[in-house]
């Protein structure tokens, strides 16, 4: 941004203006890509580091495993079906759990956004339910859901349920108060005012929900797991923390990154598709 | 003032405001929003609105759309009670509000399915009426695609398209450049030659008033109430040679000393 700006300083200046307009947009572009390698340069510096005080035994290299180590042990475990079979089973559960999570908080934040006797009754009893520590709660759901996947899908819908529950609560008082002045004026029923402005007018505040939530929905499956499973990502972690097979253990940390980021970037595929007019509303 | 009569001589009264009352209660006791007003608008007749922030106009015509009430008088809409959801009434704001997730044809049809009009026949109006002020062509358009006042011309058509015989505009340019609001006018002031609707026309800007209007009602603040109403004897069709003529501005002028900003000089403005 900065950078743009002192572009266009000196543009006006016209520091530049003799420069040839196709080389000063080449010399732009130049900066931007150099912008988005600035990151990468910076995990490259990190992982050099971390491998250098690993092979240097700086840090013991089994607490601490080289990136090298860590990326062969991804090359053993994607060969194994047990891993296969742990990521279906927690990537089900966060799904799952994001299903049923964000359509309650979906269903549950319009009553309270439309209906003013549903907020009064229900939006501090669930506000209190949010402060509470979910954390504390997730041993109790293995005693409500038994010991299959019921009770980690559980957990996972809980803690989604809240970030869609308010995206959906703003969303619905986004709406422009014109606009509702408009459809009053044409004498439009609630229904009508809720489907015709209200729903849509919701949809960007709802969708920074669901991004909180997609995100969370798989911290819940795995917190769920290390509270309570027999299988998946979590219990693989665990298992190879206790053979102290650390590299492994860190492999596995790197493909719930990978899962995270892969259900992130949906999310925002589906938000760049529905949400169309708020990404091109400023162009 | 209270004769009110309008230079059509007889017919039924498209908005009639007889000793029409709104307060509000505020912290330091009731507020006179608008206080006792007479108004009687004939169909097809232009009546401007003319006032400073505060004066009750937006809240008058607030009151004639059925969105807010009103405490003491009768106000009759085409000899009914006023109330929302009226076909023959349509209002048209200072922002276009155009919904951002319909395109200009969805945003022009919207009253069209609230209404649950015919809609073969209102795709016909729209597609003339898109003509008529120059838009054909950006139907699959999206507002943040037009300049302020294009969107203005899609809600006019928005506003036209259920054909409505009472059009209450609140400063529906006020936000536009000085010529461009000028030419929405004078573009306002053809579809009415052609359509004949009476109109409600909101502004702040004295000589618009008087360019657009068959006659000007003159409102000061605190309380929101009339102070002048004055005929105007310009000819229609208005033309923009008009709007510097010396009659305009002897109404004009008429219109400041109403309001007390007239010939003396000013203290601060």
């Amino acid at each position: 941004m900065s950078e743009q700006l002192e572009t266009r300083a000196i543009e006006a200046q016209g520091g530049v203006a003799a420069q040839p307009r196709r080389r000063r947009r080449a010399a732009r572009r130049g900066r931007r890509a150099l912008q988005a390698l600035l990151p990468v340069i910076t995990a490259l510096i990190l992982l050099s580091i971390w491998e250098l005080v690993s092979r240097t035994e700086t840090v013991d290299p089994i607490v601490l495993p080289p990136p090298t180590e860590v990326a062969a042990a991804f090359g053993r475990i994607v060969q194994e079906e047990f891993f296969w079979q742990a990521l279906r089973v927690t990537v089900w559960e966060a799904l799952a759990g994001l299903a049923i999570g964000a359509s309650a908080g979906l269903v549950l934040g319009t009553l309270i956004g439309l209906i003013d006797l549903v907020r009064r009754a229900l939006y501090p009893l669930v506000v209190a339910f949010q402060t509470m520590p979910q954390v504390a709660i997730a041993p109790l759901f293995l005693v409500w859901f038994g010991f299959g996947l019921t009770p980690r899908v559980m957990f996972a819908a809980t803690t989604c349920f809240f970030p869609v529950l308010v995206g959906a609560i703003v969303g619905l008082s986004t709406a422009d108060k014109d606009a509702e002045l408009l459809l009053r004026s044409f004498g439009a029923s609630r229904w009508q005012t809720y489907r015709k402005l209200l729903l849509p007018a919701s949809l960007p505040v709802v969708f920074a929900g669901l991004r909180t939530a997609v995100t969370l929905c798989l911290i819940g499956a795995i917190v769920g797991e290390f509270v309570g499973g027999n299988e998946g990502l979590g219990v693989l972690i665990n298992t190879f923390n206790f053979q102290l097979n650390i590299a492994e253990s860190f492999a596995v940390v790197l493909v719930l990154a990978i899962i995270g980021l892969t259900l992130y970037g949906l999310v925002e595929l589906a938000d760049r598709k529905v949400v169309y007019w708020r990404h091109r509303r400023d162009s | 003032m209270t004769e009110a009569a309008g230079p059509a001589g007889a017919g039924p009264a498209a908005v009639s405001l007889r000793g029409v009352t709104k307060t509000y209660e505020t912290s330091d006791g009731l507020l006179h929003a608008v206080q006792d007003v007479d108004l009687q608008v004939r169909a097809g007749e232009v009546v401007s609105i003319v006032g400073p922030s505060g004066c009750g106009k937006s809240t008058v015509l607030k009151m004639v759309a059925g969105l807010t009430g009103h405490d003491e008088g009768t106000l009759e809409v085409a000899g009914a009670p006023a109330g929302a959801g009226r076909r023959d009434l349509g209002i048209m704001l200072q922002s276009a509000v155009l919904l951002p997730w319909r395109t200009v044809w969805q945003n022009i049809l919207l009253p069209v399915e609230i209404f649950g009009l015919d809609r073969g026949a209102a795709e016909e109006r729209a597609h003339a009426l898109l003509r008529l002020v120059g838009l054909e062509g950006f139907e699959r358009r999206h507002a943040w695609e037009l300049s302020g006042g294009m969107q203005q011309r899609v809600s006019l058509v928005r506003l036209l398209v259920f054909e409505p015989d009472i059009l209450l505009l609140d400063e529906p340019f006020a936000a536009l450049d000085e010529f461009t609001r000028e030419r929405l006018n004078f573009e306002l002031l053809a579809i009415h030659e052609r359509l004949r609707p009476a109109m409600v026309y909101i502004t702040h800007n004295i000589l618009e008033s008087v360019v657009m209007s068959d006659r000007v009602v003159v409102m000061t603040p605190r309380p929101g109430r009339v102070v002048d109403e004055v005929t105007v004897t310009l000819e229609r069709p208005r033309t923009r040679a008009m709007v510097e003529s010396p009659e305009t501005l002897r109404h004009v002028a008429r219109i400041r000393a109403a309001l007390g900003v007239g010939s003396e000089p000013a203290e601060d403005v």
